[in-house]
């Protein structure tokens, strides 16, 4: 029933490694969660909190390395699609449909990318690296996606390293526990998002046939 | 609403499939974290099993015993430095396994914890 016992072979070496290499392995980790890759960062933080609370690290040393990391995970993510982004939106505009989707994010990002940015951040942490692309790719204000970014990571750092500090004597049970509320509420927010758009779509069908 | 979804069904049946998809991992999730949540308050369960990226300070801490008990519990001198060092890796140098660990710990909790 542990996270640990059916977790794959990668989360078991790197949750290995934290003892050899503590503070260091949770700065690459958060950095490499951030940009999408699969590495099991929420457990690797619960774990350094607690090593932090039995004295095995510094608490100050582990928050400042997640934080650092997901911060430079989050805006090379971010200068990456900003970057390389523009040859994907050329793609994009060739065909009208593509055309569309673009638009609909520019027109997304720019009325709730500082929330979407914060949000993505901690409360559907998985969802953050591609909203990291999406602001990259339209375009969204830097200044911006920086301000919303760290204040997430201070949240999702905060909650992670604390809950592994403060519940040192079963990090297994408040990992299951994390996982499975974060799956929920991600769900919850794919849904709500596929239900806005077929709703729209719906109803703009609707209008079409009434105005024949 | 019953309108709505034969419309779906009719124009947009992958996206309407998906939000089902999705919907039903929410419940999943949702059921799981429930379940957890009651099968983690049993009191039974407050010492979590030894797992091979934990450190003997960590264990002490957790088991709230002292170190130098987990110590000695683990195959260390009790007067030992305290190391950080993986179970793993501690296993590996006084030649047990993890569960040969967990059996001489056991032990030793339940001694330490009958004394006190």
């Amino acid at each position: 029933m542990h996270m640990w016992q059916r977790g794959g072979q990668m989360t078991d070496l790197i949750l290995t490694l934290a003892a050899d290499y503590g503070v260091p392995l949770l700065f690459g980790v958060t950095f490499l969660s951030c940009l999408a890759l699969p590495v099991p960062s929420s457990l690797l933080m619960l774990a350094s909190g607690g090593f932090a609370a039995s004295g095995d690290l510094s608490l100050a040393a582990v928050a400042a390395a997640a934080f650092c990391g997901a911060i430079m995970g989050d805006n090379l993510g971010y200068w990456i699609a900003r970057r390389f982004g523009p040859r994907l939106t050329r793609w994009l505009a060739t065909r009208p449909r593509r055309a569309a989707l673009r638009d609909k994010a520019q027109t997304f990002m720019h009325k709730w990318g500082g929330s979407s940015v914060f949000f993505s951040c901690w409360l559907v942490a998985p969802l953050g690296p591609y909203v990291n692309y999406v602001s990259g790719l339209s375009g969204f204000s830097w200044p911006r996606f920086a301000l919303w970014g760290m204040a997430g990571e201070v949240v999702w750092v905060g909650l992670y390293v604390g809950l592994g500090y403060l519940f040192t004597d079963n990090i297994g049970a408040i990992s299951d526990i994390l996982g499975s509320v974060s799956g929920f509420l991600v769900a919850i927010v794919v849904a709500a998002g596929l239900g806005v758009w077929m709703v729209q779509a719906s109803k703009a069908r609707d209008r079409k046939r009434a105005s024949h | 609403m019953w309108h709505r979804v034969k419309d779906l069904w009719a124009y947009n049946r992958y996206l309407l499939l998906a939000f089902v998809t999705v919907v039903g991992f929410a419940g999943f999730f949702g059921v799981r974290a429930t379940s957890q949540f009651i099968y983690w308050s049993d009191p039974a369960r407050s010492d979590q099993s030894l797992a091979g990226w934990m450190t003997p300070r960590y264990v002490s801490r957790s088991y709230e015993i002292p170190p130098q008990v987990i110590q000695e519990a683990l195959g260390m001198r009790s007067d030992a430095p305290m190391r950080r060092v993986s179970l793993d890796r501690l296993a590996a140098e006084n030649d047990m396994t993890l569960d040969d660990m967990q059996a001489q710990l056991d032990a030793y909790v339940a001694a330490w914890r009958a004394n006190d």
